[in-house]
């Protein structure tokens, strides 16, 4: 279990634009085990996205770039891999699913066709083996009637069994790997706990590590078995998936789990967390966090923290030094 | 898909008759009786009449309609009053020298705009983009019977490699072929950029990117099919106009085709052959937009079950 496939040091990834530089993702690091579920977690425009399409390299450059940082891939470094050995990893051994499954898949092409075509590029199958083995995947995925949908093309189904389609999609080469940038959101609140167990259920068939992104502390809860918490291109606290729900320590990370709607106990007023989530250049001395924090004393202001150990957490705040 | 063609053509209809019913209304309603033209100005009543009856202008419109109509069906759209020959006769000898022509600069347009479209796209903001898309823009600024003089001064005039006029060998139809390609592409390959743009932005791409495909398989299967969806719809209706497209041409370079005869029965008022060479070009305008809508069907599979 403790095989460590994924780690990602000091990640910095910019975008330079005409007149801004913009550190989407600031020195971010994470290892991510064999079998295991890291969840990312974060408001909108946090980095999560681009953290995960980083390590896939799908960032279009310019205007982003990678500018520091290490990310270790079964101890080779990706950010060193020329771009033939990168496709032979994305698909294959990295696999990625995307937050909207209706635009996600090609809508000229046959369900069948699509999901074949990495078997064929991959695994060097032939078109009828990749053919039968996609069935096989739609199967696997829980699709029903998969002879017929390996014929149909991406409109004829729905927003759940799209997703469906792209995780027997993503899983089809058996992937190390599977990062799945919010893969529920943009689904029915049924579907969306259908889709997670389906890749919980595949994740312990297949052995495949996963990188769940996510902006739901719910998912979260779910799936992960470490947790990280990215704000504005950092992370505020990483550890593993109780400590976190247990004992959180970030005032931010507090405050995302009060604005948690809970069935349990007394009903407390929700809590959100005032204010928005700077754009990524905004904040340049002290602490991320510092405009929305209300524990803000004066060195948030200026300094920034370091990862502070604390049992198994690492936490990004003074509060604790 | 036989479905779906059968029910475009059948929606085709009305246009059609509308169509006819403009091109019956303009040259009835339009100043100066049509005869005036075969009687000359001194003649008596009677005869003036009796030509009249003779052609049949002197029933209700309604009828005259009809009358047109059921010609039409028959192809027959009358005898041209200063040749004094069938219409559809001088149609059919004029329409495979103008066909030749639009069919040329047609294939010429597409196999210069889509390449250059897409090259354009994938190196977007290079100067491999810039040169495509200012020549782009010259191409459509510039007029194409502007375009033709160019090409006639240079190629036939000063450097003598082609006729400057007439037509016969293939020699005749280089010229106003590149004319009309050019000015053609030029659209195209604008339109091919930005809807190769659009598509390159799309998540599917990034998908197809993720799966560990090249850039070629990326552009050319999963970008350039979807790319092409509205492109085809342009070139269908682009189609209808190879008959339309060359009047100005023919006239440029004098060769005898469809356009010309219209231009000239327009000048010299022989009413049947205009109303015979509108409907034909007209024709050709609806055909080009079935054309485009069942292809689309073809390379969209979501045409086909809405
Ligand atoms: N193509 C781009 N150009 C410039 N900035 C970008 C681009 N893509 C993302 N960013 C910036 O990166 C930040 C993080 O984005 P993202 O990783 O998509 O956030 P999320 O956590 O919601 O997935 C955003 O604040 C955004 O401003
Ligand atoms: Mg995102």
């Amino acid at each position: 279990m403790d095989q460590e496939i994924l780690k990602v040091n000091n990640l910095k990834t910019y975008f330079f634009t005409e007149d801004e530089e913009i550190p989407a993702v600031d020195g971010v690091s994470f290892s991510i085990s064999k079998g295991e579920t890291l969840g990312i977690v974060g408001e909108s425009g946090s980095g999560k996205s681009v953290t995960a399409l980083s390590i896939m390299r799908l960032l279009p450059v310019p205007p982003a770039k990678i500018v520091d940082g290490q990310i270790l891939f079964r101890d080779e470094d990706l950010l060193k891999k020329s771009e033939d050995e990168m496709r032979n990893i994305r698909g294959n051994r990295i696999s990625m699913i995307f937050q909207e499954p209706m635009t996600s898949l090609n809508p000229v092409f046959t369900i069948g066709r699509q999901i074949s075509e990495t078997l064929i590029l991959h695994q060097g199958m032939n078109n009828k083996e990749a053919i039968e083995k996609s069935i096989e995947m739609l199967k696997l995925v829980k699709i029903p009637l998969p002879e017929k949908r390996v014929r149909e093309y991406p409109h004829q189904l729905s927003g759940g069994m799209r997703q469906r389609v792209m995780i027997a999609m993503a899983l089809a080469c058996r992937p190390e790997i599977l990062i799945a940038d919010e893969p529920t959101t943009a689904l029915d609140v049924t579907i969306q706990a259908q889709i997670l167990e389906l890749i919980k259920e595949l994740q312990e068939q297949l052995g495949t590590a996963v990188m769940m992104i996510t902006h739901d502390l719910g998912v979260i809860a779910e799936v992960s078995d470490n947790v990280m918490v990215m704000y504005c291109g950092r992370a505020l606290e990483y550890s593993d998936v109780e400590t976190l729900f247990n004992n959180p320590k970030h005032p931010y990370t507090i405050g995302l789990l009060k604005s948690v709607p809970k069935l349990k106990g007394r009903r407390e007023k929700l809590h959100a967390i005032k204010g928005i989530v700077p754009m990524p250049n905004e904040i340049t001395s002290g602490c991320r966090f510092k405009t929305r924090c209300e524990q803000k004393t004066l060195i948030c202001e200026n300094k920034e923290p370091p990862f502070i150990k604390l049992g198994k957490s690492l936490v990004r705040c003074w509060k604790y030094q | 898909m036989l479905k779906y063609a059968i029910k475009r053509i059948i929606l085709a209809i009305p246009v059609i008759i509308s169509m006819t019913i403009i091109v019956f209304l303009i040259l009835h309603l339009a100043p100066g009786e049509p005869i005036d033209l075969i009687v000359g100005p001194n003649v008596t009543p009677e005869v003036y009449e009796s030509i009249r009856h003779k052609y049949g202008l002197d029933q209700p419109l309604i009828v005259q309609y009809f009358k047109f109509l059921g010609n039409l069906f028959r192809l027959d759209f009358g005898d041209s009053i200063l040749q004094q020959r069938p219409v559809s006769r001088l149609i059919l000898e004029r329409l495979p020298v103008t066909l030749k022509l639009g069919i040329a600069g047609f294939i010429l347009s597409v196999i210069i705009a889509i390449p250059l479209g897409i090259l354009a796209a994938v190196n977007r903001n290079t100067i491999i983009d810039y040169t495509c898309m200012t020549g782009a823009m010259l191409g459509m600024s510039l007029p194409t019977f502007w375009f033709g003089l160019l090409l006639l001064y240079f190629f036939a005039y000063r450097m003598r490699i082609f006729p400057i006029s007439g037509y016969g060998t293939w020699k005749h139809l280089v010229l106003p072929a590149f004319a009309l390609g050019l000015t053609d592409a030029a659209v195209t390959a604008r339109m091919m950029r930005s809807s190769m743009l659009e598509v390159l932005g799309q998540d599917y791409v990034r998908t197809a990117r993720s799966k560990g495909l090249a850039e070629k398989v990326v552009i050319y299967q999963h970008a350039l099919k979807n790319a092409l969806i509205p492109i085809v719809t342009l070139l269908g209706m682009r189609l209808g106009w190879i008959i339309g497209g060359s009047v100005v041409l023919e006239t440029i370079f004098s060769i005898p085709g469809l356009g010309r005869l219209m231009i000239d029965s327009i000048h010299s008022r022989d009413y049947p052959v205009v109303q015979g060479s509108m409907i034909v070009l007209t024709s050709a305008i609806i055909l080009g937009n079935i054309i485009a809508d069942i292809l689309y069907a073809v390379i969209d599979p979501r045409i086909k079950f809405d």
